[in-house]
């Protein structure tokens, strides 16, 4: 009898020091989502987020899509130095597809479509999307 | 070989290798107007470029293009005659409205054009200019009239005035028509001495005319805002044709990024937005839209297509084998194409199909009781007759299918309701 008892404390004991040991529970994953048009380039517009977060680029949506109104798009190609030179050929057809698409591409898909546009150019025209979709 | 001239510049004009001085000159008199075929005879005569006059559409008007398309004869300068909404001309002589089948046939002919001059109303609206710049990509001067056009004598002074403008300039250039287009195009003095030259004749200042120099619109009277409105207005008229394929515009620009009316009316919204009221506002909004799907409906129809499944069209077909169409196709059967079948479709033959069949969506039908023929007795030489079965129609399911398949067409490539993802060509494979 008195051996069985001294078996069922080892056994708490053991049981015991192996809680102890056990890791702490996880906290939850902190993810985080950033608007269609700071693909590729939302480090620069979000700063504050921390490097363990997860960030999630969301799906385009259909104000991603809408064409520009022509004082919207005035004021974008003002805000961005060098860009009224740079598309200074494009009529308002295409300064309209290349808005839309600044919102809706990838750099790597924008330098493909615009391979004339400089990518220093292009990828702080996209920050500007980027800045205006997260209201910044 | 088309080539753009002038980087700094912005003017766009196009060449042909090899230009010769002289070449020849059209001139489609539909209306039968005597004053000004005297006129284009004695410019002829003068600069020694031979006339072809020919009345309307028909052999004589085929066979000049047909020789211009063989090498024959180099075609350098349309002039076209008539009453006129901008685009064609008609009279007494019949009309020139199968110009385009012509030149579809004859394409190297027209490439060779590099002057047009509308002789009749509207021809050289800003939306007629783009039309007409459309059917002669390598024209370097278009003349019109922005509105109601003179006849008679001042028609035929219009004529020589702007004809002898062009040559003279032409002559300064170098006398080839590449030499006068690389000038036009590179050179914004001589763009802007030959706006002046023109601006500043007599038949010029007391009428409507108006021009297009290596593809910019100019008016020598100036562009109000309200005639920049009515020309928007103009513009809408002209997407809206495309829109629905129809009157004369079934098939979009097939090249994207060339000059069109439709480009033209899409810059031209993008202009006047800032003055627009409210509802004008929102018209044109939802006209820019569909006017940017439009130009690119090629990879829109490309997208739509490839997003739709073989058994999807084989389930939406049954309901329509099942009930004959009631009206608007001849009582031919009506059937959505096959995949392979509507990436060939004009857009005005899908618009086509898709509205007849609209007009025709197949509904439940009821069976009708079964009708037994009148009680006859056997004799020896009948047979007792089996009793007559109305055949059911479609079953709801099958309806369904139909109408499914329809409103997706309806809203994807008619209203083009699509995501602009869908103006870019889909990737290959």
């Amino acid at each position: 009898m008195k051996t069985v008892i001294v078996a069922a404390s080892i056994v708490m004991l053991a049981a015991g020091a192996a809680a102890a040991k056990a890791p702490a529970p996880k906290e939850p994953a902190i993810t985080f989502t950033v608007p269609a048009p700071c693909a590729d380039v939302w480090q620069k517009v979000y700063t504050d987020v921390d490097k363990s977060w997860t960030v999630t680029v969301l799906p385009v949506s259909k104000d991603d899509e809408t064409l520009p109104a022509p004082e919207v798009l005035d004021a974008f190609v003002a805000r961005v130095p060098g860009l009224e030179t740079a598309i200074a050929t494009l009529d308002a057809l295409d300064r309209d597809l290349f808005f839309v698409r600044l919102q809706t591409k990838s750099l790597a898909e924008l330098r493909k479509i615009y391979p004339k546009l400089r990518a220093d150019l292009l990828e702080a025209a996209k920050t500007d999307r980027c800045k205006q979709a997260a209201g910044k | 070989m088309r080539r753009k001239i002038g980087a700094a510049f912005v003017a766009t004009c196009v060449f042909l290798l090899g230009g010769a001085a002289q070449a020849d000159i059209l001139f489609i008199d539909t209306n039968d107007q005597a004053v000004e075929r005297k006129a284009i005879e004695e410019l002829g005569r003068k600069y020694g470029e031979p006339v072809h006059i020919v009345p309307a559409d028909g052999p004589a008007l085929e066979e000049v293009f047909r020789k211009a398309d063989a090498g024959e004869i180099k075609l350098t300068t349309v002039i076209g005659s008539g009453h006129s909404s901008g685009t064609s001309f008609t009279g007494k002589n019949g009309s020139m409205s199968g110009i385009d089948a012509v030149l579809a046939k004859f394409p190297g002919a027209k490439q060779q054009i590099r002057h047009f001059i509308g002789l009749g109303c509207y021809t050289g609206t800003k939306y007629a200019s783009a039309e007409w710049q459309s059917r002669f990509p390598n024209a370097t001067v278009l003349a019109g009239f922005n509105g109601i056009a003179p006849s008679g004598m001042w028609s035929a002074r219009f004529l020589t005035q702007v004809f002898t403008a062009i040559m003279s300039a032409r002559q300064r250039a170098g006398d080839t028509d590449d030499a006068f287009a690389t000038k036009l195009g590179s050179d914004a003095a001589a763009l802007a001495t030959l706006k002046s030259v023109l601006t500043g004749l007599e038949s010029v200042k007391i009428t409507v005319a108006s021009f297009q120099m290596c593809e910019q619109f100019f008016d020598p009277k100036g562009r109000t805002r309200e005639k920049i409105k009515s020309e928007v207005y103009a513009g809408l008229n002209v997407m809206r044709g495309y829109l629905n394929g129809w009157g004369g515009r079934e098939d979009v620009p097939p090249d994207p990024h060339a000059p069109s009316p439709l480009r033209t009316f899409y810059n031209d919204v993008q202009a006047y937005l800032g003055d627009a009221t409210i509802e004008e506002r929102d018209e044109l909004v939802k006209a820019k839209e569909q006017t940017i799907r439009l130009i690119y409906f090629a990879n829109v129809k490309t997208n739509v297509v490839r997003s739709l499944t073989d058994s999807e069209i084989a389930a939406a077909n049954v309901a329509l084998a099942l009930q004959p169409p009631r009206w608007g196709s001849d009582n031919k059967p009506l059937a959505f194409p096959t995949k392979e079948a509507l990436a060939k479709m004009k857009r005005g033959e899908i618009t086509n199909l898709i509205s007849q069949i609209g007009y025709n969506l197949p509904s439940v039908v009821e069976p009708a009781p079964v009708v037994a023929p009148p009680v006859m007795p056997a004799t020896a030489t009948t047979t007792p007759v089996a009793p007559v079965v109305t055949p059911a129609g479609p079953t709801a399911e099958q309806v369904a299918a139909t109408k499914a398949l329809y409103e997706k067409l309806k809203k994807q490539l008619v209203d083009l309701d699509v995501p602009f993802s869908h103006i870019d060509a889909p990737p290959v494979g």
